[in-house]
């Protein structure tokens, strides 16, 4: 439990830096290694300017979804297979979401036990019958599968990924992959040219702090047509976040987030036992980190769920701070 | 440490007569002349501290009073804030009492009658706070944990700097 006080010993000097008081920072705090939210970065406004004009540039939306994949591709991992599939832009991971359970409605949505909330919550207001799986044992035609990648309870690629997809593949059930953390990964590399993968989406929004703009692209099967692809055919999207997207792709790497913290991140994890992942604001904690877990924050919200979670703690609310270099050069003196 | 007293509403009668302040912080006087709109003091602080603000110039006669009996003129104020260091007592001033022939008021600020407002208090004023809440309603039993990691933080902080 050391390691959990030294957590919160920091999180406490990060809240405290930032300009909380103790009532509000002590509201932060259950929830300061939970979850997970875009990183701050005031800095960015420098050099990202939108203006209402953006309104009305019938280019911005086509240039965002047409260079998003090569950009993508200049970051350390590897999305190979895209080439064929058609770009729209997405609100976010979440809209492609929406969409994907709107076209599975008459299927049973399968999901690795600890995946990303909102699908089964939008399955459980819609009525539509959805399970978790542990592995593809269970998987049969009929079913569609989202999942996450890198995977939303760990920040690495789930182990069994490519069985589920294998599976998949055999008894041709639609997928559709949450790549809502790609840009996060410290090595990945992963060939979307499978016959089950429908819809592959990505965002903006966890390695970047933009995530109000809600900027993301998704990539689907030529011949796939839904409200997201119709919007995109004819430029009816968010002109504002493509113009905001398109200059963050012209300034920064898809990996600026990596590049800019991995040592950190390896650092912050060695000095409170965490596991690495293979990511940068993620990591994994035994079972004194519990209470950072994503099943404490699904009772928060009450969401009944008996499935099994991994500990996964957020690390960005420390990599935020403005001291998190001296913080961890100080914490060896911190007594906890 | 300086501990800042600030008054409102002090009134004096037809006579000129100002209301007179004797104030003392763990059984010293620090403080003894007419009432100011702001008063600050040096104190040396305890682990548990006692303030005593006496109205010690108050006689029944200072209040004035018309044919029909409505008070038209008095000598009297109202105690409006603490602070020490510049940290506010803010509602906690409230847990103070106002003691006067025999009687106490709870939570009683103005000074009307001769007598005294007494207070017991410790610092920092968040230490305070926390401990008087949790024991007044028992609700939060880790006051004191996630105080100690407040009080690190700023002293981390700090040394950081």
């Amino acid at each position: 439990m050391q390691s959990v006080k030294l957590a919160k010993q920091l999180a406490w000097c990060a809240l405290i830096e930032q300009g909380h008081t103790f009532d509000t920072a002590r509201q932060q705090i259950p929830y300061f290694y939970s979850g997970s939210r875009g990183i701050h970065g005031a800095e960015f406004a420098d050099k990202i300017q939108v203006e209402f004009t953006d309104l009305y540039k019938h280019n911005l939306l086509p240039n965002f979804e047409n260079t998003f994949l090569d950009w993508l591709n200049t970051g350390t991992c590897q999305a190979k297979g895209l080439e064929t599939f058609k770009p729209s832009f997405s609100a976010g991971v979440t809209q492609s979401i929406d969409s994907f359970v709107q076209f599975a409605r008459n299927k049973k949505l399968c999901f690795l036990e600890g995946e990303y909330f909102y699908a089964p919550i939008v399955c459980n207001n819609l009525n539509i019958n959805y399970k978790y799986i542990k592995d593809a044992s269970t998987l049969h035609p009929g079913h569609a599968v989202i999942i996450s990648l890198p995977f939303a309870d760990t920040g690495s690629q789930h182990k069994r990924t490519k069985q589920i997809l294998d599976a998949c593949d055999e008894f041709n059930i639609p997928v559709m992959i949450d790549a809502c953390y790609w840009m996060l990964a410290r090595d990945l590399e992963f060939d979307f040219n499978r016959h089950c993968i429908k819809s592959v989406a990505f965002s903006l929004s966890k390695a970047f702090p933009v995530s109000f703009g809600r900027i993301g692209v998704r990539y689907t099967r030529p011949g796939w047509h839904d409200g997201q692809t119709l919007h995109s055919d004819i430029g009816y999207n968010n002109r504002i976040s493509a113009s905001i997207g398109l200059q963050i792709m012209e300034h920064y790497n898809p990996s600026y987030l990596v590049h800019r913290h991995e040592q950190r991140y390896i650092s912050l994890c060695n000095l409170l036992g965490l596991n690495q992942e293979n990511n940068v604001l993620f990591a994994t904690g035994n079972s004194d980190w519990h209470e950072y877990s994503r099943q404490t924050l699904a009772e928060r919200y009450g969401i009944e769920d008996k499935q099994h979670y991994n500990n996964r703690i957020f690390l960005g609310g420390l990599l935020d701070s403005l001291n998190i270099d001296r913080l961890i050069g100080y914490a060896d003196k911190i007594q906890v | 440490m300086q501990i800042k007293f600030k008054f409102k509403n002090i009134n004096s009668n037809s006579t000129g007569k100002f209301p007179v302040t004797a104030i003392s912080v763990n059984r010293i006087e620090l403080y003894d002349d007419v009432v100011q709109h702001e008063i600050t003091l040096d104190f040396e602080p305890q682990e548990q501290n006692h303030l005593k603000i006496h109205f010690v110039n108050k006689q029944p006669e200072d209040t004035e009073v018309d044919s029909q009996g409505n008070i038209v003129g008095d000598v009297n104020f109202e105690l409006e804030s603490i602070s020490v260091d510049g940290e506010q007592f803010a509602e906690m001033l409230w847990e103070g009492c106002y003691y006067f022939n025999d009687q106490t008021i709870p939570g009683c600020l103005f000074f009307g009658p001769a007598g005294h407002y007494s207070l017991d208090f410790i610092l920092p004023v968040l230490k305070w706070q926390l401990k008087t809440n949790h024991e007044k309603h028992n609700n939060d039993p880790e006051w004191e944990t996630d105080y100690n990691y407040y009080q690190r933080a700023c002293q981390i902080l700090e040394s950081i700097k």
